[in-house]
Formats: C-alpha cells, structure tokens, sequence
C-alpha cells in the first residue's frame, strides 16, 4: 500500500535565498536506496520530498553531482529509477510513478474511521479518476456512491467521475466495479475534493490476501442503470465453458438474453436478433460476433478491459439498432511495467503482452488462434457434416481429402497515449477470420475410361470464410470539469463467403477446353466508415446535456448464384447516415429521481428521410432498498441482417442497407417498466418489456412456383411483429456461494402477409427460460454450474400432402408446408459443471487451472431437422446439438 | 409489492393477438364449378406425415354450402366425402361463395364462373394416323398435319385444352398386346394464354371419336399445372384457393368441338 512520505527537515538553505529547489547546488556522490539519497539531500541542503518510502526504499541509486543544480541530479535519478517528478506547493518536491498525474491526489481506503469531528463543507462536488492498482489503467463505468445515500456517480469511459452533492466531508464513500474489491474512503475535512485517484485492486489477484471490506462479488451486476447488465472479463473462468471464456456466452446466462442458441454466440435480447445488437468495440461497429459457425464469439476477453449491455431503453447517443447494445472497451495495457499473459485451452491458444511506453503511453497486443484440438474437430465436423448432405459428393471428399484447412484467429492492438492529464489518444485494432477449407481437387490424366484423348480436371470447392477488421482513433479531452469530449474515427469491414461448387475443365475430343461449375456461391461484403463526436456539459451539479454527432457510410454488396449462370440475388447498396442527439441526465428530488431523456435525429440517404427518435428512461430510488424503473422509447435500424429462408437446409442469413424499395427501414417503439429490491447481499429485478416492430424483413422462395420464371428479387417481404415478456433476476451477490436464477417469460412473433393474414412466432421464440448459475468459492477451488431449461424453438416443416384430380383426369401429388414456425422442438435443457483452481508460481504469477464439462448428462438437443424429398415422400433427419464434451483450460499471467 | 407484479403482468398479457401454430388437420377441397352442370364437391384430410395413415381420409358429415350471393344451397354428403346439391346449375359469370366449418376452422372459398368460350374452331373434324401395331411391315408412317385450334382470347385469359375418346371401347394405335396396361384415353396441352393450339396427330393414342374440349379457366386453376418445382432444394407452397383449408375452388366454363381419327 502506498504511503507518502513528506521530509521537513533543517530548513536552511534556499527558502532564505527565495530561489526554487531545484536551482539548489548539490554536491558529492549519492550512492545507496532512494530513500536514503532523497533523506541525505534533504537533510544536507533543506529540500523538501514526497514520495513512495515503500518504492524509494526498494530503488537502487547511483549519482554524482559536482556543484550542479539538483534539477540535474533529479532527471538522471530519476531517469534510472522510471519516476518523474514535481515541485508542488511549498516548494515540495513530489517524486511519482511516470503514469500518474501531478495534480492527482492517491486516496487508500482504510478498515477504520480516524476523523470524529463536525463537518466543515457541505454539498460540495467531489471530482476524481479510478484505476486499477496493478495495470494502473483506467477503469470505466465504476460506481462511486456515498454509502447509505441515494447519491452516486459512474466514471466515464476514461475512468473519470463528477460526484455531486456529497452531503458533508465526513461522509463514506464507496467505489464499486466488478470483479475488483470494493473499496470504502471515510471523508475527512482535510481530503482534498478534486483530482483525487483510487485504486481498485482486483478481486481475483487478491488470494491469499485479506478483502478489505470482506466482501466477494460476483461476476455480474445487474441493478445499475435499468435493463444493463456488466459482466467482468476478470472472472469469466470461473464459469463453465465450451473450450474458450466467451464474454457473450455469459450474457447469454441473464434473463432476457436467449441461451437456446448453442450455435450461436449472437445475443437475441428480449426477442430481438443478433443483428439488432448494436455491437461497440471501442467506438467501432463489429458486424459479426461469431467464431466457428457461431460456437465460440469472435471476442477474446483477454483484450476486454469492460463490457456493458443495455437490454433495451438505451439512451439517444446510441443508434441504427433496435433491440439493444453492447459496449466494449478495450485494455489499454499496462502502464506501469511489462505484463504478459497466456491460456491454452482444448480449442484456441490466447495471449497477450502490454506494455507502457515511455511512461505516457501503453499497449496492449493479444492474439488468439484454434488449433486443431478433439473439440474443434467434433464441432467442425457437426457442421461440416451437415453441409455434405447437400452433395454426396463432398461427404466422400471429406474422408478422402484429410487435408482440410480450418481455423479461427483474432488480434487485438490498442495503443494508448496521454500527452497530459487533459487529452487521451488512442487507437483500438481488432481483427478476426474464420477459414474453412474442405475443398478436393483430384486431377485425372490420361482422358476418360474408353473415351477419346481428352484430359479431365474436377475441382470440388468447399470454401467458407467469414470475418471482420475494424479499427478507431479515439481522442478524449477534458476541457474543463463540466465539459468533456470524445471524438472518433474508425473503419470496420465485415465479409462473408460461401462457396460450395463442383465444377472443372475437360478438353472435348475436338480439343476444345470446356468448363462446368453448379453449386451455391454467396458472397456479402459491408464497409462501415464512421466519424463521430460526443460533449457532456455539466450545466449544474444535477443537470447534463450531451450531444453529438455522428456519420456513417455504408458499401454492402451480396450475391447469391445457385451456379455460374444464374444470380439469385445481386445487391449493392451504399448509403450515407448522419445522425445527431442531445440527451440530459437529470437528477430530482434530493438526487432520488433520474431522468434522461432525449432525442435523436437521423439522415439516410438511401431514403433520403429523417427519423426522429424520442427516448426516455428514469429511476426512482424510493429507499435504500426499492428501486423503480422505466423506459419508453423509438428505435430504427438501416443495416439489417436478412433471412433467407431455407426450409429443407437451414436458412442464412446476409447484410443489406435498406433502401425505400423491397428493405424498408425497420421501426420499433418499446416501452419497459420494473423494479428492484436490493439488500447488501440479495437483488431481486423484474422488468416487465413490450416492444412493437414494423418493416422486419425476410427473403424467402417459398412462393416462387415456378423457378424457370422468376425475378428473384421479388421474393423479399416486410412484415410487423412484437415482443413482449417479464425478466426475473433473483441473485446472490456475496459471499462465498453466489449465484443467480434467471427466469424470462416471453412471446416474439411476426405477421409477414405474404406468409398468410396470421401471426407467427418468430423463430426466437421462447416461452420459457430458465437458468440457474451457482458459483462456490472454497479456498483456492472455485466450483460452478449453470443449467438452462428453455421451450422449443420454433420451426417450419413439410406438414403433410395431399393429391387433386385435374380436369383431364391427371392426379398431382402435392407437399404442404405448415404455417411459418408452427412446430417445436422439445425442449431445450442442458448441465454445464466447471471448477477452477487458482494459484501463484513463486508467490507472483497468477495461475488458473480449469476443468469444465458441457452438457453433463449428455442430453440430446435438436438443432433443426433436415428434410429429403424422395419420391414425393419428406424424409425427416434430425440434427442434434452437441453432446458431452470435457475440457481443460490453463492460465498463466506473469504479474 | 403485489400491485406492482400485477401491474408488470397486466403490460405482459395487454397485447394478445392469437399466434398461429401447425395443425395438420385440415380439409384438402376439390371443387369445379363447370358452367351448365352440377358440382361435385370433394373434401378429404390432409395425409399429416406425422400420422402413419397411408390413405387419404374423406371427410363427412360437414354442413357445406355454396351460395350465388342470393340462394344458399345446403350441399348434402352424398357419398364418402362427396357433397352435392341437385337443384345449384352452374351459370356463367356468377360468382360462387363456398363455406363449411372443419376442426373449428372457417375453410371458404369464391371463385367467378367465366364466360362460355367463343369462336372456338378445329381446322379438321377427321385426322389421319397410320397403325403402329409392331411387325405391321416397313416404310414410313405418313405425317399428318396437326390440326390447329382457334378461340377468341382479347384479353388473354387461361385456356386449356382437353382431348378425350368418346368411344365405348375404342382401339388403341399403338396395338401392343404384350402389355396389359393401355394407354390414358385424355390427354391435354397445358394452360395457355394465346388464342391458339395445335394437337398433335402423334398424341392420339385411340382411334375414334374424340372429344376436344376447351377450357376457360381462372388463374387459380392454372396455378395448378405450373411445376411447383418441389425437390430437395426448394419447398413452397402449394397453389391453391382455399382459405383455411387447402385445394381448389374453382369456376370453369367449356366448349367443344368433335375429331375423328382414322386409319
């Protein structure tokens, strides 16, 4: 723990001349701690110092000066030990770490009150940033509150918090952030008010050691603004997991958020698609979160520094999505000392490096990548194999080509850079792809069995790749204590092909070269180039405005060609969208009513429209205890992910802007209210939601009777739906049994016309969902489990035939197909079982050693049925999800 | 407390619009309403794939009722699955409104019975087609011309073309006494919508009198002879008119005109 140390001794010397300290000649050679030599200055020529005792004493020094000014002394001293320092008030001067500020004032907490006085301030502002106290990076989104109070603050994204109307200075306040200790300072009367800095020590590098408060929290935090959620990167491996920690597989755990998916790391939030999360990695849109058919997420919490989820109600400054967002930011690595870390788990390699720079500066560099573990095999092969129904042909080449190049990688680079304490610069790079490659291309020579001298080359491609790259500029200033501002660049790409073809050349007997090629080709490509520009003013202690703007410009293109003459669907579109919004937090009745409202305005040019959206969402704190909440609000949407509808294989999905034509811009109005009750160790939420949508879109060729005469094009239809549903959150949150039960109860359905005049429920349908999560912590062993029982999803099937007698006395058989999702699947349910060992090699670095087992009784889930059509006859082929499957996790960190 | 989960209930159960899901029982309707005759109504069950019934199921008992929008005519079972009403004569230009209920589901259907084909004309009354009974002897079959049908057709409605053998039992062309099975007596072109076909002498399979029937017909129906193209990469819908139900009810209007085909 730091403690600072200020030296006053033998004031002699330069205070009588009034020049400053560090014009004072030294002389001699300084050999020995820091400690000792800043002891030896100050007693020999009455300069006063403050700094680190525990750091000073453990610095090895080594300097001479001959009659030179200490300014020189100090840089060379300094320059060795890695501190910089200052000259504060009185003429101190102030050694610090190269990371920390000057005008920063470290508050420690401490177990005790020490000050029993009276107030001397009153209702004063209290302004200052928290960090973690190993990486010393700062930490976002931290709750900093006066205990027993409804007053309370979050630091923004750069770790910095405004906390107003603290009621005395001998108040308590407390900083809360998951996965880190919480961390109590009594006020004093001497404590300064502004600039202060916490740090926050991370609950998990905190074994063997004593919890300040005693208290353990758990790994998510679910009663902080209404409908968010904030899971902690920090203990995700304490949670059962399928070969990876997977940041949105453990959203997924919440009530509101689907768990039905298992090929799906995409989160439905209260009957919403993936599609319709707005997905933020560092200012930057990601527009495809999935790794290995949707098994694993593209995001490697290594790289995650924080990660917020608003379930709805979001507020104005988001937009272009309508069912909920997902915050991430990015680590912006160590700015003390070089830290590296590794996992190596049964289905990707994971590790990073960080790093300060030159004390103004940190990076951070993670990399992930599969390799070709037993799981993997068993998942690719789950999908693969099902893609070989389609062609014989392929089955037969998976097991004669043993060659099959498949694997998923991802990179993350962020380098972040504080000239001073008023202006942050940093730039976030993600990269991830998917490649599957199960392609044959065997060659035969020589010409056909009893044919001419022909030669004959077939190729079998197999090729499916998808993957994003995004990267942003972000530069944060604050100008002043009331106003604040973030400005952005950034760039994200999105691809995704298919290619399953069997095609080739062959030389005719009259030496011609002929070529063929049949199969299925999709192709979709988005670019996404963003500027964008955010202020917050604090007009007075209860009142922010904020606006901004933002622009965005969209290229999509998808083709989808049933082989290489026929183009099923062809789509380029571009699109400009400039948006604005102003929102004000307002905070009424003594702090206990908060309000934001506001309103933003968007320009798509593709329709060349305005939209206005008018959102609204508030809390009343009605007791330490009871919460209420809600919210009202317009959304829209103008890049959406279409479905194509595929009854027989599974149907796909593919990015398109909307345009005025056949993808109209998609509109919901939602309207959620609830409330909490919390205790110290208990939360109790229950949010009741309804949201309306209008213009969802779907492209199917279900009514395409006669495929010699058609324009594909036609065959994309809007519809309407709602969702509606109430989401229970019961949980733990202390102790060392914690936990939750989840509950949602909910109805997600559509009224497509061309479908029929009747609504259907949306193929994320779920009536049901119940999850049980349970984590207990015993020593060094954390044991977990989390079991999810969910209804059915909804699906579309071959429902029967029948036969007419034509007029010329010809039969006709004929196949129906039931209503859009008029069947269920049974019921999904799973056990997953985890326990993880947490340990120290050398008494430094962080070990974790983890166990998991999925799906543990072995249940067999359907994941969709396959049909065949063999002489007029549906031939039904389940396809079931994955069974059991063990795994073994290891983590090392060096710090 | 209690007010307060009551009040989020009552926002969860506001809005109930009734979600369709599968029932595979449903009424599969055959109706041809052919101007200047009687229909015969058909309803059976749709063959579900989840049941292990491998035939098809009439449905009786039902109260069906087909109305002119003036006269209800109660149609009664008469056999398995079969309803009719003597008294309702299909007239041209009427349009029809069928209506019964099956498993608690309104099953409804309307169709407009189309105007009597006019102008219809055959460019022969008698064809000639060689015997192709196998060893008959060499040489080449003559080749006669194909006799062209004309109707009038201005605003290119649906026609289709029927040919039957009127005989009581007539002989084949193709005398194959080896086989058992003898050729279909009808044979027809598909739907068109010009004004114009021609038969050709090749698709006569009986000598005789034959039948050629005209068709006017409604898109509905025509529907119906598209291929629906169902296979194992692609699934949709059948065609079909029936609300509630599935199959067709459909208003139909003919002329005819007779051929003769020869030695």
């Amino acid at each position: 723990m730091r403690k600072t140390i200020v030296l006053l001794l033998f004031a002699i010397g330069y205070n009588a001349a009034g020049q400053s300290p560090l014009e004072v000649k030294v002389d001699g050679l300084f050999v020995g701690s820091l400690e000792h030599v800043l002891t030896s200055l100050s007693r020999d020529y009455g300069v006063q110092f403050s700094f680190d005792r525990e750091r000073a004493a453990n610095s090895r020094v080594r300097a001479q000066a001959l009659k030179q000014p200490l300014k020189q002394l100090l840089d060379n001293i300094c320059k060795d030990v890695k501190l910089k320092y200052y000259v504060g008030d009185g003429g101190v001067i102030v050694l610090i770490e190269r990371w920390e500020s000057p005008r920063q004032t470290t508050v420690t907490s401490r177990l005790e009150r020490t000050y029993f006085g009276s107030p001397t301030k009153r209702n004063f502002t209290i302004t200052g940033k928290v960090i973690d106290k190993v990486s010393k990076e700062t930490l976002p989104f931290v709750n900093v509150t006066i205990l027993n109070q409804p007053i309370g603050a979050t630091t923004n994204v750069d770790g910095l918090f405004t906390l107003t109307n603290v009621p005395s200075d001998t108040s308590t306040l407390a900083l809360s952030y998951l996965g880190y200790s919480k961390q109590v300072v009594y006020l004093t009367p001497s404590t300064p008010v502004s600039d202060l800095l916490f740090e926050l020590e991370a609950a998990s590098q905190s074994i063997e050691e004593v919890t300040i408060t005693g208290e353990r929290q758990g790994l998510v935090q679910a009663n902080e603004k209404p409908s968010a959620i904030k899971f902690t990167p920090l203990k995700l491996n304490t949670l059962p997991a399928l070969g990876e920690k997977d940041i949105f597989r453990s959203f997924q755990l919440m009530p509101g958020i689907s768990a039905a998916n298992e090929n799906s790391s995409g989160l439905y939030v209260r009957g919403g698609t993936p599609d319709q999360s707005l997905v933020l990695y560092d200012g930057f849109t990601v527009y495809n979160v999935e790794h290995l058919f949707g098994f694993f997420s593209a995001f490697n919490s290594n790289a995650i520094k924080d990660v917020q989820l608003y379930k709805g109600g979001f507020e104005p400054r988001f937009g272009g999505r309508l069912s909920s967002v997902v915050e991430i930011t990015g680590k912006e690595g160590n700015r003390k000392e070089f830290n590296a870390a590794v996992d190596v788990g049964l289905m990707a390699i994971n590790g990073f490096v960080e790093f300060p720079i030159k004390g103004k500066t940190s990076a951070i560099l993670s990399l992930r990548r599969s390799w070709k573990s037993p799981l993997y095999e068993t998942i690719f092969d789950k999908y693969s194999g099902q893609a070989d129904k389609e062609e014989p042909m392929m089955r037969f080449g998976r097991e004669m080509n043993n060659d099959v190049t498949s694997y998923f990688y991802d990179i993350n680079a962020k380098v972040t850079h504080r000239p001073n304490d008023f202006d942050i610069f940093s730039l976030s790079i993600y990269s991830g792809a998917d490649e599957l490659d199960n392609s044959i291309n065997p060659s035969f020579g020589g010409g056909f069995p009893g044919g001419g001298g022909g030669h004959l080359s077939m190729e079998s491609v197999d090729l499916t790749q998808w993957g994003n790259t995004g990267a942003s500029l972000k530069w944060s200033r604050e100008w002043s204590k009331k106003l604040y501002t973030n400005s952005l660049i950034s760039f994200s790409q999105y691809y995704s092909k298919r290619d399953r073809t069997t095609g080739g050349m062959f030389t005719d007997s009259s030496g011609n070269v002929q070529s063929i090629k049949r199969g299925l080709i999709e192709d979709n490509n988005l670019f996404d180039f963003s500027v964008k520009a955010d202020a917050e003013y604090k007009i007075t202690n209860d009142n922010k405005v904020e606006i901004g703007v933002q622009a965005t410009q969209n290229e999509i293109s998808y083709t989808y060609s049933q082989n290489d003459t026929l183009t099923v669907i062809d789509r380029q579109s571009n699109g400009l969208t400039l948006a604005s919004y102003v929102q004000d937090k307002l905070n009424l009745i003594d702090g206990k009513l908060n309000l934001t409202g506001g309103l933003r305005f968007t320009y798509f040019s593709p329709t060349a429209k305005l939209y206005y959206e008018p959102r609204l969402n508030s809390t009343y704190t009605l007791n330490k205890n009871f919460r209420f909440k809600a919210s009202v609000g317009r959304y829209y949407q103008f890049a959406k992910r279409v479905v194509r509808e595929d009854i027989l294989q599974g149907s796909r999905d593919f990015w398109a802007l909307a345009d005025n034509d056949k993808l109209p811009v998609s509109q919901s109005n939602q309207l959620m209210a609830g409330v909490a009750f919390e205790t110290r160790s208990w939360l109790i939420d229950v949010e009741a939601y309804y949201k309306q949508q209008d213009k969802l879109s779907e492209y199917s060729l279900r009514f395409s009777n006669d495929p010699r005469n058609l324009s594909y094009d036609e065959f994309f239809y809007a519809g309407k739906g709602y969702a509606k549903g109430i989401d229970v959150l019961i949980q733990k949150k202390l102790g060392d049994f914690t936990g939750w039960v989840g509950y949602t109860l909910g109805e997600v359905a559509s009224k497509i016309d061309a479908y029929g005049n009747y609504y259907f429920y949306a193929s994320n349908d779920v009536t049901h969902e119940l999850k049980l999560v349970g984590s207990y912590k015993y020593k060094n062993w954390t044991f977990s489990a989390t079991w999810i029982y969910t209804t059915g999803k909804p699906y579309t099937a071959p429902e029967g035939g029948y036969q007419l007698t034509l007029l010329d006395g010809t039969v006709v058989d004929y196949i129906n197909v039931s209503v859009k999702n008029g069947n269920r699947f049974p019921n999904y349910h799973r056990l997953d079982l985890a326990s993880t060992y947490n340990f120290k090699i050398n008494g430094v670095a962080p070990c974790s050693l983890s166990f998991s087992l999925f799906n543990a009784y072995n249940r067999t889930n359907i994941w969709y049925n396959e049909y065949e059509i063999i002489n007029n006859q549906v031939v039904e082929i389940p396809v079931s999800y994955l069974g059991i499957q063990p795994n073994i996790s290891f983590s090392i960190k060096l710090k | 407390m209690l007010l307060i989960a009551a009040g989020l209930l009552f926002l969860y159960a506001c809005h109930d619009v009734g979600v369709e899901t599968a029932d595979a029982n449903k009424a599969v309707v055959e109706g041809y309403m052919i101007a200047g005759s009687t229909p015969t109504i058909k309803i059976t069950q749709q063959l579900a794939y989840s049941s292990s019934d491998t035939v098809v199921n009439p449905i009786n008992n039902l109260n069906v009722e087909i109305t002119d929008g003036e006269v209800v005519f109660i149609l009664s079972n008469t056999s398995d699955g079969i309803y009719q009403n003597n008294e309702l004569q299909v007239e041209q230009s009427k349009t029809y409104y069928l209506r019964f209920v099956y498993n608690n589901k309104e099953v409804d259907s309307q169709t407009v019975v189309p105007i009597k084909p006019s102008g219809f004309t055959a460019s022969a009354t008698s064809i000639q087609v060689s015997d192709f009974t196998p060893g008959s002897g060499g040489g080449t079959p003559n080749r006669p011309e194909p006799v062209s049908l004309e109707w009038d057709n201005p605003d290119n409605d649906y026609y289709l073309v029927v040919v039957e053998n009127a005989e009581a039992d007539p002989t084949p062309i193709f005398d194959d006494d080896t086989t058992s099975t003898r050729p279909p007596r009808a044979f027809r072109n598909s739907p068109t919508q010009t004004n114009l076909q021609q038969l050709n002498p090749m698709s006569f399979s009986y000598y005789g009198m034959h039948r050629v029937i005209l068709y006017r017909l409604n898109p509905e129906y025509a529907t119906l002879y598209e291929d629906n193209g169902n296979s194992s990469l692609t699934l949709v819908t059948p065609p079909g008119n029936i609300s509630g139900g599935l199959g067709i009810f459909t208003g139909i209007s003919s002329d005819t005109v007779m051929v003769r085909v020869y030695k």
